[in-house]
């Protein structure tokens, strides 16, 4: 089996060329990131700002408990 | 109280939104984003790979994870976490609950040599801690790794070694799937994934902040994974490959999704929920595995030594040429082994959350079809995983482990999701669907996605699947260029496979015929 120096030495010499990151490769990645990152945030924006309780076992009331008018006043 | 309502108030369920979010997260989290991810964009097109893997996203990923959830809710609306039950009630055919039998033996065979992968990634972490394998060069790490995966090579390490971690791994996921849903998986998402997200972001700033060496810089592996090649657009395999990884990296098809979802009310939100998961694993691989193993790699040992080393497999790059690349970030050997902990303890996360999702069907088929207790299945998949496990080990050398990854870890999947679209388009049908996916729901999905599922998600997951047979199916079935010493090692391997899933189908026979199935959802049961 051939050794990892050797495959590397071997890939050198055929000459690989290697570039910076280019405008083009910039902007694919920058659209990328941007685009699964936005998706991310509006996502996470939706469920923290939802004011639907959780109720998994289904036993709970269909609605959050709204607090008494008393306990409203009082701050909780 | 009827038994349906009493089966309502002893299923589990999950404690918060979040909790469920980050556990579905962890189960398509894995190290498919971190290593499989930037190797195929980089081979398939750089940049231009996204305009495929996006529009896969939104004809597959999408509305499969979708179609997932909702199967997985409707099931555990009837008491079934697990597929066999669920196309049981979507189908109503006598053979549904036998073909489910795929969502809960796969997930079970994945979870096996899963399990014994991650348990690498442990002792790595390990062997980062103490050193163990600084001073050593990529062939002396290749070395290392080898002796450390093979049992019977001892030259470094003693057949035990890899053993321990396998059996270290298998003793967290059996404490915590013996904990619960909510007390066990919920809380290992809550304090595991901020963790992972943690130490990805500050490998991603280490790695992009890395100076130039003589070989290359952290540029020319943004570059090299990032830059467009146009032409690739016209080639099929570039768009399958895209396809391809859209659906592993979702874990779409395995059946784990569906049990995870089934542990909800018919008021529980599943599309915007849902669509937050798939967006938190887009993020882990898209941002986070695209700028970590190829830039870091590149840096040290250049785009042709990165290609070299990457050729030789995906453990090659994130084992071995990650632990060269950690000996010599500046700042000293200190700062070397934190960080390479920080990324073989991220990995370790990525697998540990995997393989707890993965172990899940066949804790919920047995719990709920046979009423055992959580624990005791808990340790009888434990113990049935180290047993089979230990034939992985084995017998690693000769194919054994390669074998069940391609047909019950790629393969399967891509099966998998075709049946269960099939039943959705051709049995249950999508306007039913479309309203059940919109019970409790927090968003409502655009029409479009209803057009997607009915027409482009069967054809776009046919021609997937049509295509994994003929190019790599086919070959693997014939054992094409399988050496003649493995033949016997690669028959044994599935016969294995068949076995588990021959008696996965006994039980499913003997589950039905102990048992009255509800004719409604238990949540719609009037107690008398």
């Amino acid at each position: 089996m051939m050794t990892i120096a050797a495959t590397i030495q071997a890939a050198e010499a055929a000459g690989t060329s290697a570039p910076g990151i280019g405008p083009g490769a910039l902007a694919f990645m920058l659209i990328s990131m941007g685009l699964v990152t936005g998706l991310l945030a509006w996502c996470l924006t939706r469920v923290l700002g939802t004011k639907q309780h959780f109720d998994p076992d289904g036993t709970g009331p269909a609605q959050p408990p709204v607090p008494g008018e008393a306990e409203q006043k009082d701050g909780g | 109280m009827s038994s349906a309502t009493e089966a309502t108030h002893t299923r589990e369920h999950w404690g918060t939104r979040i909790g469920l979010i980050l556990a579905m997260a962890g189960n398509a989290v894995g190290l498919g984003n971190f290593l499989r991810f930037p190797v195929q964009a980089a081979n398939n097109g750089g940049g231009t790979f996204m305009i495929p893997y996006f529009i896969s996203f939104i004809l597959l990923g999408i509305p499969l994870m979708w179609m997932e959830w909702g199967i997985g809710r409707y099931g555990g609306r009837y008491g079934h976490g697990t597929v066999p039950g669920m196309f049981d009630k979507l189908w109503r055919s006598p053979i549904a609950k036998y073909v489910g039998v795929l969502g809960v033996i796969m997930p079970l065979i994945v979870f096996v040599y899963y399990t014994v992968i991650v348990g690498w990634l442990l002792g790595f972490s390990f062997f980062s801690i103490t050193g163990g394998y600084f001073g050593m060069d990529a062939d002396g790490v290749r070395v290392f790794l080898g002796s450390f995966q093979d049992i019977h090579d001892t030259s470094i390490h003693g057949g035990w070694v890899g053993f321990l971690f396998y059996g270290i791994t298998i003793a967290v996921v059996v404490r915590i799937l013996s904990k619960g849903i909510s007390g066990g998986i919920e809380k290992l998402a809550l304090y595991g994934m901020p963790i992972l997200f943690l130490f990805a972001v500050l490998l991603m700033i280490r790695v992009l902040t890395l100076p130039e060496t003589a070989l290359g810089s952290p540029s020319q592996g943004l570059g090299f994974v990032w830059t467009p090649d146009w032409g690739a657009l016209g080639n099929a395999s570039v768009w399958l490959a895209a396809a391809g990884q859209v659906f592993f990296t979702l874990s779409l098809g395995m059946g784990t999704i569906q049990t995870y979802s089934s542990f909800l009310s018919k008021d529980d939100d599943i599309t915007l929920t849902g669509l937050t998961t798939a967006s938190t694993n887009e993020f882990a691989e898209v941002v986070l595995g695209g700028t970590i193993a190829i830039p870091a790699a590149v840096t040290f040992f250049g785009v042709a030594g990165a290609t070299a080393i990457a050729a030789g497999g995906t453990f090659d790059l994130g084992i071995v040429a990650m632990g060269v690349v950690f000996q010599n970030l500046p700042g000293g050997q200190a700062i070397g082994q934190l960080f390479a902990f920080a990324w073989f303890f991220l990995l370790f996360i990525a697998g540990i959350t995997s393989s707890v999702a993965l172990a899940s069907p066949a804790m919920a088929f047995m719990q709920e079809e046979f009423g055992f207790t959580r624990k005791n299945v808990a340790l009888g998949v434990g113990a049935l995983a180290l047993v089979l496990g230990l034939a992985n080990i084995w017998w690693l050398r000769f194919g054994f482990l390669d074998e069940w990854d391609f047909w019950a870890g790629t393969f399967g999947l891509v099966l998998g999701g075709f049946v269960e679209v099939m039943i959705i388009r051709f049995a249950f049908g999508v306007d039913e669907f479309w309203e059940e996916l919109h019970l409790g729901a927090d968003l409502r999905v655009p029409l479009f996605f209803k057009f997607v599922l009915k027409w482009l998600t069967p054809a776009f997951l046919t021609g997937l699947l049509g295509w994994w047979i003929v190019d790599a199916a086919w070959p693997m079935l014939i054992m094409e260029g399988v050496p003649s010493e493995n033949i016997p090692f690669v028959w044994l391997s599935r016969f294995f496979m068949l076995g588990l899933v021959a008696v996965g189908c006994v039980l499913i026979n003997r589950a039905w015929a102990d048992k009255v199935q509800p004719e409604t959802p238990i949540d719609e049961t009037v107690a008398p």
